[in-house]
């Protein structure tokens, strides 16, 4: 399963890379700004919100792209490679979601944790106009080591994962069924939108009839399990690259 | 390792593809796998290599049933450009090192480096004869038992086609089955041990090739004449 | 080697070996090549070319030591049978050749002699 992730990580590389590039130019281009900054030029807040931006922008387009990638793989001949390899279709599946939840967790981070320091760095720069804000970031820091333990960090990234997954697999199962049982091929891309629609409607519509919140919650892991699984079973018995 | 073939079916929308075929492979032995476009042969290629499903029939491997582990004893060369856009002919290599346990990686840059090919060449600017030549090399470069190669002579020169079969039959050994599917039919005359034909999804003979010139007096090419009903210039006189 | 499509490959690969070894290029007693190094050599299936020695071996032209390999016969009495069943081949090939075109086999003496001699003439 890590050989498959290594792939995909490969085949994302394009992405990986001009992400990391926009984060360097607008780094930059915010190091260049900040000695000519002053309060009453606000121009230096622009490629510090850019660079909030960009990391949000970069969390969905990782998104997009690792659906578009599954996609991809299931009509044209770029899926034949992953699927004549002797792994499981659970494995494969699992390692093109897993790989899409770290790589969108770890740049998205990246992005807002370095955009923290230069809003600090600003502070700093700034200080004598705002003096009682120059520990801006120690105090954030503090305020998040004092607040949240490695438990409920690990807890929130765990979540983030369970969203993700669910999410994912929803998406994979609505292409899934549209490529292989009504295999349609030039309005799949349409039907398997139809099909998450429905599947996302049918959850809302569940989740509002049961009262208690750890049942819904149950219940929509258990969607999301079931469409994993869906998924697994459809690609083994009814796969047609 | 004998793989076989029980009724298999394969239906599209608006055509089927196989049509109860049933067939069996057996180590030691080469294969033509025979017909005009659409009768067939690729489909049930990618059967046997787990990328399409069936829709009836069973496929057994040394009798239990097909399973994603028997995709580690075969080896496909499809028509398409398969690799990845960034691989280098390296990373191919890489590739299959990483997936399949039989690779021998000695092999393949031997191979490559008789096809007057580099490791360093990006896979998306070769032609499509030296494509066709990598995907050569690396499929018989696995140790693999079942080896499908569709289509591997086209848009080769006659020199390297016939380098490449010499380098199949170089490779060919008791313990691996091959099966060729091509329309070069007259080239893989001496390769070959077994002729199959196919048309419209159908099976429509597997036959020994001795036997077919002992029997019947026909060459794989003739018997191809008489099934898919061309008349030649001496009938026609 | 080409080979023609209404014969079954392995006979003609026989047909070449025994050639040749009734041309003295192999000579009785030599060690032949296993069927694998024949297979690649004339380029033709493995198990085409592992029915090669078998009929070599029925027609007596070879025979087989286990674990060591296959070697020509000594025995020059079936040599000089296949020679002879050569010969027979030609001259049979020849006369009838002659006779689809209209000549007569009695000729065959003077016809020789004229052609030959012709030959000379011209060189």
């Amino acid at each position: 399963m890590l050989t498959t992730m290594k792939y995909e990580f490969m085949k994302n590389r394009i992405l990986y890379a001009i992400s990391l590039g926009t984060l360097a130019l607008l780094q930059v281009v915010y190091l260049v700004m900040l000695p000519f900054s002053s309060i009453k030029s606000s121009n230096i807040l622009i490629p510090l919100f850019l660079i909030f931006m960009a990391g949000t922008i970069i969390f969905f387009l990782i998104i997009i792209n690792g659906i578009s990638l599954f996609s991809r793989d299931l009509r044209s001949k770029s899926g034949y490679l992953v699927y004549m390899t002797p792994t499981p279709i659970p494995f494969i599946l699992s390692a093109k979601i897993l790989l899409v939840y770290l790589s969108s967790i770890i740049f998205t981070l990246g992005f807002f944790f370095l955009g923290l320091a230069d809003l600090h760095l600003l502070i700093l720069a700034g200080g004598k106009y705002l003096k009682d804000d120059n520990d801006l970031m120690p105090r954030v820091i503090k305020y998040l080591l004092d607040n949240f333990s490695t438990a409920d960090v690990a807890l929130k990234l765990l979540q983030g994962a369970v969203i993700v997954f669910n999410f994912l697999s929803t998406v994979y199962f609505s292409i899934g069924l549209s490529q292989t049982l009504l295999r349609n091929k030039r309005f799949g891309g349409l039907i398997s939108f139809l099909i998450f629609i429905a599947i996302t409607v049918f959850n809302s519509f569940v989740s509002h009839q049961i009262s208690s919140n750890v049942l819904t919650y149950i219940f929509h892991v258990g969607l999301g399990v079931f469409c994993f699984i869906g998924t697994s079973y459809l690609l083994v018995r009814k796969i047609d690259l | 390792m004998s793989v076989t073939c029980t009724n298999i079916t394969k239906r599209y929308f608006f055509k089927t593809a196989l049509n109860n075929v049933s067939l069996s492979f057996e180590p030691g032995h080469i294969y033509a796998l025979l017909g005009p476009n659409g009768s067939g042969k690729s489909t049930l290629m990618k059967i046997l290599s787990g990328l399409t499903s069936k829709d009836n029939g069973e496929i057994t491997v040394d009798g239990h049933p097909f399973t994603y582990r028997d995709k580690a004893f075969i080896a496909f060369a499809p028509t398409e450009f398969i690799f990845f856009d960034y691989m280098k002919i390296k990373d191919v290599a890489a590739y299959y090192h990483d997936y399949f346990k039989d690779f021998d990686r000695a092999c393949f840059f031997q191979m490559i480096h008789e096809f007057s090919l580099t490791p360093d060449m990006k896979v998306r600017t070769l032609s499509s004869g030296m494509l066709a030549k990598l995907k050569i090399a690396a499929t018989m470069s696995r140790q693999a038992r079942l080896l499908l190669l569709d289509e591997p002579l086209n848009g080769i020169d006659l020199l390297s086609r016939e380098e490449i079969l010499r380098t199949i039959l170089s490779h060919a050994d008791s313990s691996r089955a091959i099966v060729i599917s091509s329309h070069m039919v007259e080239e893989l005359e001496a390769t070959v041990d077994t002729a199959i034909f196919m048309q419209e999804g159908n099976l429509v003979l597997c036959s020994d090739v001795e036997t077919l010139r002992e029997k019947e007096g026909m060459s794989i090419v003739e018997k191809y004449r008489q099934i898919y009903g061309t008349t030649t210039m001496k009938e026609a006189i | 080697m080409d080979f023609k499509s209404n014969v079954p490959i392995y006979l003609q690969v026989t047909a070449d070996l025994k050639a040749r070894i009734l041309t003295g290029e192999i000579h009785p007693g030599d060690k032949l090549p296993s069927s694998r190094e024949l297979a690649l050599s004339y380029e033709i299936n493995p198990n085409t070319a592992a029915r090669i020695y078998t009929e070599m071996e029925r027609q007596g032209l070879s025979y087989t030591k286990r674990g060591i390999g296959t070697f020509v016969t000594e025995d020059t009495s079936v040599l000089e049978y296949h020679r002879e069943q050569e010969l027979k081949r030609i001259l049979h090939a020849f006369t009838s050749e002659l006779k689809s075109f209209g000549y007569d086999t009695d000729d065959i003496p003077n016809l020789l002699k004229k052609y030959s001699e012709k030959k000379e003439v011209t060189e």
